[in-house]
């Protein structure tokens, strides 16, 4: 499909030229991590574009066989690394379907609010980067702002900035601090604010609005064919969110909207996850209004054996010790089968597929990557943009390599 | 009673050479060079995974790599300084690595950023080299997983000090460039023995065979499980 | 709270069985989630009833599985499939030997099976007859075995030119693997044509 604005252009055909081949990547500014793009121009329009991925295998599903369940964890943390609670939070959810414990309402609202953060984090990192890469450096800057912000809050949940491994099968690590929740209100109080400082720069941006009007459609066909999910999904025009057609950690108790784009190009993309933003700070508001007292990890007689008892009773309770022992060691062992969880996650649906023939570690450990399917779909939509179209299409597919290549 | 000192005055030298140990002049040009190097250093982030991330941090706003010089980030090595290696280098990935490190000018430095470059980090799998010394040489390795944007700043402080030593005209690299006591273990007859591969783990040589440290508990009456086709 | 356990539709897997019960097995029901077995052979009628019929539009994974050695079937293939009206998934799971394990490819069900496809090629060695691109795609060409295959080390086993060895230092000098398998397009494609195949 040829470029609109090229059709002004008087070219004369020549059928002997040969096209350009040119390697973009795997060291790209704008290829968000390590991704190689062959590309097949003629003249500055591109004919052909063939992803090369794979520079960032680092053999996860292999491990997730060997290791045991929670041994697993820091590696989740590493998938889409811009949101390692969201991926801690889905596996998590996964081992427990699994297994059959569930988390106490404590640990799930604790949960809703690693999620929520972990995307507004995904997403300001996603749109900083996008906006650098065609030339609005100043958004990377305020956006790593609010980023150091989060991580601020992440640290003091976690004791990490990123790479938290937070969550454990039957709920999370630790409880909140004390002060984390009067942080936390200040964050949301003012972040709404900021996406509006966002939106004055880019929105109604002439450049910025050339630049992604119209550019990378992706069709609600293309989409569903390519097991697009997420906002690429949504911004097509699909009304798919996990959140709201299965909901986990008790999303269906908070009110939101998920915002639909209509064209699918890559400013309704955009504009989905600046919304996206603003309705996760609807959430945090939401959650700490109704944050539940409680334990903040289950250790209901019937799931002990999965789940470490506390700390402070091993060091009085023999039956508490062995069981530390036992599941320190032997780790949690589910009954045999099989069983899949999604969620949504920033970049889409992260799915996980666990199977279990009665041991100790997962005998299959498959992750199911939306940045996988996001970056197929280029083979389509690439041909007949310009060069530079292709920072404004990957931008807005907003992809992670952690993920893609596992 | 006063005490007079006699006034040594050193015999005048004329610096008629770079192999001479001396000259007033030359050590100043060899220390104005350090200095400015060292206070210019333009990063190539050769951002992998998620140590990039990292990396962006300490280049933005709160931490603010552009204090010491560095904020220049340049993708294309023939413009960059310093290649930091952020994030897991795989065999797929160690090739272009290699051919980015080529391309560089001397001088050149490299520092290692992350358990993931420094020594294959958490991954002991197939697909990853176990440390890019393997065929990089490198000035500093960072730890951490990620390290925190402190210890890439600290690591920054370090590699200038460093370089500040160097003394490329009257120092023993002399004539050859920056990093002279790093080895090339892809050199031809480098002393650097890269590490052999046993299986895709890498050896080094003289320490005890790789066992893998990292396994999940087996369980000792577990059987070989079937799981039955309903 | 939040239910996990009802994701799938056990009443489209019974359908789907009873529509075409020569390619399909029982559907089986675990932990609330409809995997339905199906002949390697006719997986594609099946998924083209599961998409065009029962409204499985939306096509979320395709991934390989592995018995163990000595397991008959040793692979299995899932294919996971959501429809958007009804709001529940759906597998499908063909299983196939240890020996040559083949399957056709779904890509003229739904067009985002090609990369899925040459991963469980690349992991598992399975092939996929008509695909027209089947090579790998996670690790470099030359590798030579299946990691995720259950006998793999997790370490690897080495014996392939792992670049530290095959790189002469140097740009000129290289041999290592630089181009993948790469057919530029042969004719030009006609203005209009998006190029894609």
């Amino acid at each position: 499909m040829t470029d609109p604005r090229l059709l002004d252009v008087e070219v004369a055909e020549d059928r002997d030229a040969e096209h350009m081949l040119i390697n973009m990547g795997p060291q790209h500014p704008s290829t968000h991590g390590v991704l190689r793009l062959i590309l097949e121009l003629d003249g500055e329009e591109i004919r052909r574009c063939e992803p090369v991925i794979g520079y960032l295998h680092r053999g996860k599903e292999k491990i997730g066989e060997t290791l045991s369940y929670h041994q697993f964890l820091p590696y989740t943390d590493r998938l889409d690394y811009l949101a390692p609670l969201a991926n801690n939070v889905a596996y998590t959810v996964a081992c427990e379907k699994l297994v059959g414990v569930e988390a106490t309402p404590r640990a799930q609202a604790i949960r809703v609010i690693c999620c929520e953060l972990a995307r507004i984090s995904a997403h300001l990192l996603g749109l900083g980067a996008y906006a650098m890469d065609l030339g609005a450096m100043t958004i990377f800057l305020w956006t790593f702002r609010e980023r150091e912000q989060i991580y601020s809050l992440i640290e003091r949940i976690c004791g990490a900035r990123f790479t938290t491994s937070y969550t454990r099968v039957g709920g999370v690590e630790r409880d909140l601090p004390a002060d984390f929740l009067p942080k936390l209100e200040a964050f949301v109080r003012e972040f709404p604010g900021r996406v509006d400082e966002y939106e004055s720069l880019l929105t109604r941006n002439k450049i910025w609005v050339r630049r992604t009007q119209g550019i990378g459609v992706i069709s609600r066909e293309v989409a569903l064919a390519y097991g697009l999910t997420g906002p690429n999904l949504r911004g097509s025009g699909v009304d798919y969110d996990v959140r709201k057609d299965h909901p986990y950690c008790g999303y269906e108790q908070y009110e939101f909207e998920v915002p639909v784009g209509s064209t699918g190009d890559c400013y309704d993309r955009y504009l989905v996850r600046i919304e996206e933003m603003r309705q996760s700070a609807h959430i945090l508001r939401q959650v700490l209004d109704t944050l539940p007292a409680g334990p903040f990890i289950n250790r209901d007689d019937r799931v002990l054996k999965s789940v470490l008892p506390e700390k402070t009773k091993t060091l009085t309770n023999m039956e508490a010790l062995i069981h530390q022992f036992m599941v320190a060691t032997e780790s949690i062992c589910a009954p045999a089968g099989e069983a899949w969880f999604s969620a949504e996650n920033p970049k889409g649906e992260l799915g996980f597929f666990l199977r279990s023939n009665g041991g100790p570690s997962s005998t299959r450990c498959r992750i199911r990557a939306p940045s996988f399917a996001a970056l197929q779909c280029l083979v389509e939509i690439v041909p007949g943009h310009m060069i530079a179209d292709i920072m404004a299409i990957l931008g807005s597919i907003d992809f992670v390599m952690g993920e893609c290549d596992r | 009673m006063t005490q007079t000192t006699e006034l040594v005055v050193p015999e005048k030298q004329t610096p008629t050479g770079l192999n001479e140990e001396g000259g007033f002049f030359v050590s100043r040009v060899d220390a104005l060079i350090d200095w400015s190097r060292k206070n210019s250093l333009w990063p190539l982030p050769l951002g992998l995974s998620c140590c990039a991330i990292e990396f962006m941090a300490t280049a933005a706003s709160k931490f603010d790599m552009a204090r010491f010089g560095a904020e220049v980030a340049r993708f294309s090595p023939r413009q960059a300084d310093v290649l930091i290696v952020a994030g897991t280098c795989t065999y797929k990935m160690a090739e272009a690595a290699r051919r980015v490190y080529d391309q560089m000018a001397e001088p050149k430095w490299v520092i290692s950023m992350g358990a993931c470059a420094s020594s294959g980090g958490m991954y002991r799998v197939y697909s990853v080299v176990q440390g890019i010394d393997t065929f990089l040489p490198v000035d500093f390795y960072i730890s951490g997983c990620p390290p925190r944007p402190e210890n890439v700043l600290n690591t920054l402080m370090k590699l200038q000090e460093k370089i500040g030593r160097e003394r490329p005209i009257t120092g023993p690299g002399a004539g050859v460039g920056g990093g002279t006591d790093r080895v090339d273990p892809l050199a031809a007859g480098s002393p650097h023995v890269p590490p052999t591969l046993v299986g895709n783990v890498a050896v080094k040589p003289g320490s005890e065979s790789s066992g893998s440290s990292v396994r999940a508990p087996a369980r000792p009456s577990a059987a070989k499980g079937k799981p039955e086709r309903s | 709270m939040s239910v996990l356990t009802d994701h799938g539709d056990p009443a489209a897997g019974a359908a789907l069985h009873a529509a075409l019960p020569h390619f399909t097995w029982d559907a089986v029901v675990d932990r609330g989630d409809v995997t339905v077995p199906v002949d390697p052979r006719h997986e594609v009628e099946v998924a083209t009833y599961a998409r065009d019929r029962l409204g499985y539009t939306l096509f979320i994974d395709r991934f390989g599985a592995d018995r163990g050695e000595d397991a008959e079937p040793r692979f299995d293939v899932y294919t996971i499939l959501y429809n958007l009206q009804t709001k529940k998934r759906l597998h499908l799971c063909a299983s196939l030997p240890g020996l040559d394990p083949v399957l056709p490819t779904l890509i003229p069900v739904f067009r985002g099976a090609n990369w899925f496809e040459r991963e469980i090629l690349d992991m598992y060695g399975v092939r996929f007859e008509g695909h027209p691109d089947l090579r790998r795609i996670l690790m470099p060409d030359a590798f030579p075995d299946f990691p995720l295959r259950r006998e793999y080390p997790m370490e690897g086993l080495g014996g392939w030119a792992a670049p530290s060895r095959a790189i002469g230092g140097g740009i000129d000098g290289h041999d290592g693997q630089i181009a993948v398998n790469y057919v530029p397009s042969q004719p030009k494609p006609a203005p209009g044509h998006g190029g894609a195949p």
